[in-house]
């Protein structure tokens, strides 16, 4: 799941300044499971910057919508039926749907609303936790199913650095050294030999630097 | 009309306006309550709606610490209140007039005695600074 934080609210009222019908757009995806941005966040929002705004003597109108995704060209279609005469859009998505609205309707101003963080899980209740580098060449079968990638604030392939101390990170005493616990799972498993077999160095042509990455379903396209 | 309005979100296990109690209120002093579930049921979107409203103050009346008649309810809207200040502060609102108040507090023990906390803290904060001030359109 995209994690993703609610921007300051002075930096959003920042944004919307110099406008006075504003369309308050929520999500009904990632962001409403991490709380952040789905229709009870949009609301919350619209009417916090509603008193702000009375507060400063602005004049601006709010509305609030929410799409089931905003990174569905099908949903972000139905968003033409709510665009009346509204100035600006205030997506409350992570990044993708912020730039699916915008390109879907270029003559409109769309402002994020959110701080996209990361790809997590739900650790315990209203905490989430990045467990994913969306690196784009999975190693978890090899490693009991905890991602030396982004777990191990080194990304080392082949066991820990030699600075982790009673379990824990040499980075962060919070954070727990994930080699120790790929030792721990694949032990608890009776697996141990997977880590005699020396890992090559990473490809790492298929992460992030060459651009925006796609994939392709041939069939789908014609 | 009232010199104050205080808006309380009451759980009903824990909060209930006695016979005879409406009669001792602040008499400058207008309340509306409106019962929960539990107070764990604390809606954000509420408290900022009851701000737009004109509400002077916002309390929430919740059960003893750490007894809560469901399991945590009032453990979670405490945690939410905190998070609701902030919001206030950011807004430009004294974080002060979101008050909460449980059953096992000094404060917490009858509605007037709730009451008469929050009218002891709009003394200082005064009358919400969002009075006179035109409301502009939310729609949901």
């Amino acid at each position: 799941m995209i994690v993703a934080n609610v921007k300051p609210l002075a930096d959003i009222a920042a944004l919307l300044a110099a406008y006075r019908r504003i369309l308050v757009v929520g999500c009904g995806g990632c962001v409403t499971v991490c709380q952040s941005g789905g229709q009870k966040e949009a609301e919350v929002l619209a009417l916090a910057l509603e008193l702000k705004g009375r507060l400063n003597g602005a004049e601006q109108a709010f509305r609030v919508v929410t799409l089931p995704r905003q990174c569905d060209p099908e949903f972000v279609a139905l968003l033409a039926a709510e665009l009346d005469d509204a100035e600006v859009v205030v997506s409350l998505a992570c990044g993708v749907g912020v730039q699916e609205v915008a390109a879907a309707y270029p003559g409109v101003w769309v402002v994020p609303a959110q701080n996209t963080l990361f790809a997590g899980a739900n650790v315990a209740p209203g905490v989430w936790e990045e467990r994913c580098g969306l690196c784009g060449h999975c190693v978890l079968h090899k490693t009991g199913g905890i991602c030396p990638i982004i777990r191990c604030a080194k990304s080392l392939l082949n066991g820990p650095c030699g600075g982790s101390q009673r379990g824990c990170c040499e980075v962060s005493a919070d954070t727990p050294c994930a080699w120790q616990l790929i030792y721990e799972r694949l032990e608890q498993l009776d697996k141990l030999d997977y880590l005699m077999e020396i890992q090559p160095v990473k490809d790492w042509s298929t992460a992030h630097g060459s651009g925006a990455r796609r994939m392709c379903w041939e069939e789908e396209q014609k | 009309m009232a010199a104050y309005q205080i808006q309380g979100l009451v759980c009903r296990y824990c909060a209930a306006l006695r016979q005879g109690e409406a009669a001792v209120l602040p008499p400058d002093t207008a309340v509306i309550l409106e019962e929960l579930p539990c107070a764990g049921q604390l809606e954000p979107r509420r408290v900022l709606e009851a701000f737009a409203a004109g509400a002077d103050a916002v309390f929430v009346w919740a059960c003893p610490a750490k007894a809560c008649f469901h399991r945590q309810g009032n453990d979670l809207a405490a945690l939410r209140i905190k998070r609701l200040r902030r919001l206030l502060a950011d807004i430009g609102l004294e974080e002060e007039r979101m008050v909460y108040v449980t059953a096992d507090m000094p404060a917490g023990h009858s509605l007037p005695s709730v009451v008469r906390e929050v009218w002891e803290t709009l003394q200082r904060c005064g009358v919400s600074p969002l009075r006179g001030k035109a409301a502009c359109e939310v729609k949901p």
